[in-house]
């Protein structure tokens, strides 16, 4: 069981990087909102993933997507960092009732609005590390603001409607 | 020294996640180095050729409008050849007195294209096998596109006009009044031409075009048309915002320029610059 999980985890992963690459990084709105969707594979991850499995293949998943960017290590920083601070947010994030049964952040499970606030926060973390690494020598804290904000926005709405979608049919409200 | 292991092993995910953050960030400051391409990978087996396949695909939908842009192109040079009949001083840019020629272009298609990033890169699918090679220009029919940076066997990653280290000097066509080409990373429509010494009567509308000077692209290339300028304050330079002649959200074909004559022009400048040594 677990193994199956994992390579449903992998196959997810492979279709997440391709639709970032050759769907999202190709529509280019505007210079404010350029979302990134990948994430979601590490927001996915069991609870209890050990930190020296999750650090290692949040740097390959962030690196892999450097590859196609040509933006050389900032996606791979950023990943390991949400990597790095996710068991943290999931305590901090813990609903009264506990975690019991639940393996893994779902939707289906924990419902909308846990799901959507931990996404929103895990991305807004990715998004404030990648754009700052990207854009810091513009010396413009207004435009890197601004592009951090309506990013995060259009990923977390992204990431929640792609859960929606794959979500086993129990939503709980 | 039992104690210390002991220490490591309790906190490996602290010095594991220092370790991996170190690598990322060495990798984007030493990427941020202009001459080390190392890291620009879109030209690699694996990320070129998924990018080649969805080109491929993608190619179908634009079908209309390359045919229009193609036959724009048709027409245009249907005019340059009516042109070149008539002995004029523009086909002497393009062969030297000799009849020998100057440039030669390599088409190309798009397969990776960036525009809304700061730094932008284009990534294209011909690469050292059809000659291309690192500091070739790239243009299309309407105006620069970039610079080649980095080649594989099949695939070649152009740093875009759009990118915060991209460096060209380019010239008002009317008065030849030069300044240099730079690009403040928000609007992929515009771009600025800063310390421009002298504009002379600048207008709106005037077109900006590439120099002799600049190394990589033919003289007279379209870079695009002047919007507004301004004096810089406390200098005597001014600053032009210039609107983009090349469409850069729509960009499918291009030219990557092969200066026939560029080694013997580099070698020289090179002598040159030792003998002044």
């Amino acid at each position: 069981m677990q193994a199956i999980n994992w390579i449903l985890r992998l196959v997810g992963l492979i279709f997440l990087i391709l639709f970032q690459v050759l769907v999202l990084n190709k529509l280019n709105v505007s210079t404010y909102i350029h979302p990134y969707v990948y994430p979601m594979f590490i927001i996915l991850l069991p609870f209890e993933t050990p930190r020296w499995m999750i650090l290692p293949l949040a740097f390959a998943v962030g690196f892999s997507i450097d590859m196609f960017n040509n933006t050389a290590g900032m996606h791979a920083a950023a990943c390991v960092f949400i990597a790095f601070a996710r068991p943290w947010l999931i305590k901090r994030y813990t609903p009264i009732t506990g975690y019991e049964n639940v393996n893994a952040p779902s939707l289906s499970e924990l419902g909308v609005v846990w799901f959507a606030l931990f996404t929103l926060t895990v991305i807004f973390i990715h998004h404030s590390i990648y754009y700052f690494l990207q854009v810091f020598w513009m010396n413009d804290v207004g435009y890197l603001l601004l592009k951090i904000f309506l990013s995060t926005l259009v990923s977390t709405l992204l990431i929640v409607i792609f859960a929606f979608l794959f979500a086993k049919r129990k939503v709980k409200r | 020294m039992r104690s210390f292991f002991l220490f490591i092993i309790r906190h490996y995910a602290v010095f594991l996640f220092g370790l991996l953050e170190l690598i990322s960030l060495y990798f984007v400051f030493t990427y941020n180095n202009f001459h080390n391409t190392f890291f620009i990978n879109s030209a690699n087996g694996v990320s070129g050729n998924v990018l080649n396949t969805y080109g491929n695909f993608q190619e179908y939908f634009s079908l209309k409008e390359v045919n229009d842009s193609l036959m724009h192109e048709n027409a245009l040079l249907r005019e340059q050849l009516l042109l070149s009949a008539i002995p004029d001083s523009s086909s002497v840019l393009v062969k030297d007195s000799l009849g020998q020629p100057l440039y030669s272009y390599i088409p190309a298609e798009v397969i990776g294209n960036s525009f809304t990033e700061p730094n932008n890169y284009i990534t294209l699918n011909k690469g050292s096998n059809d000659g291309i090679r690192e500091n070739m220009g790239v243009i299309t029919s309407s105006g620069i596109v970039g610079r080649v940076v980095k080649v594989s066997p099949k695939f070649s990653v152009v740093m875009s006009v759009l990118h915060s280290q991209f460096v060209s000097r380019v010239a008002v066509q009317k008065n030849n009044s030069q300044g240099r080409l730079t690009w403040e990373g928000k609007s992929p429509t515009h771009i600025s031409v800063i310390q421009v010494s002298e504009p002379g009567t600048l207008n709106k509308g005037d077109s900006v075009v590439t120099t002799k000077i600049s190394p990589m692209f033919p003289p007279d290339i379209m870079v695009g048309t002047v919007e507004s300028f301004g004096k810089d304050p406390g200098s005597n330079y001014y600053t032009l915002n210039v609107r983009l002649s090349t469409k850069f959200s729509s960009l499918q074909f291009v030219y990557v320029v092969n200066e026939l004559l560029q080694k013997e022009r580099t070698d020289l400048e090179n002598s040159a610059t030792d003998a002044g040594n």
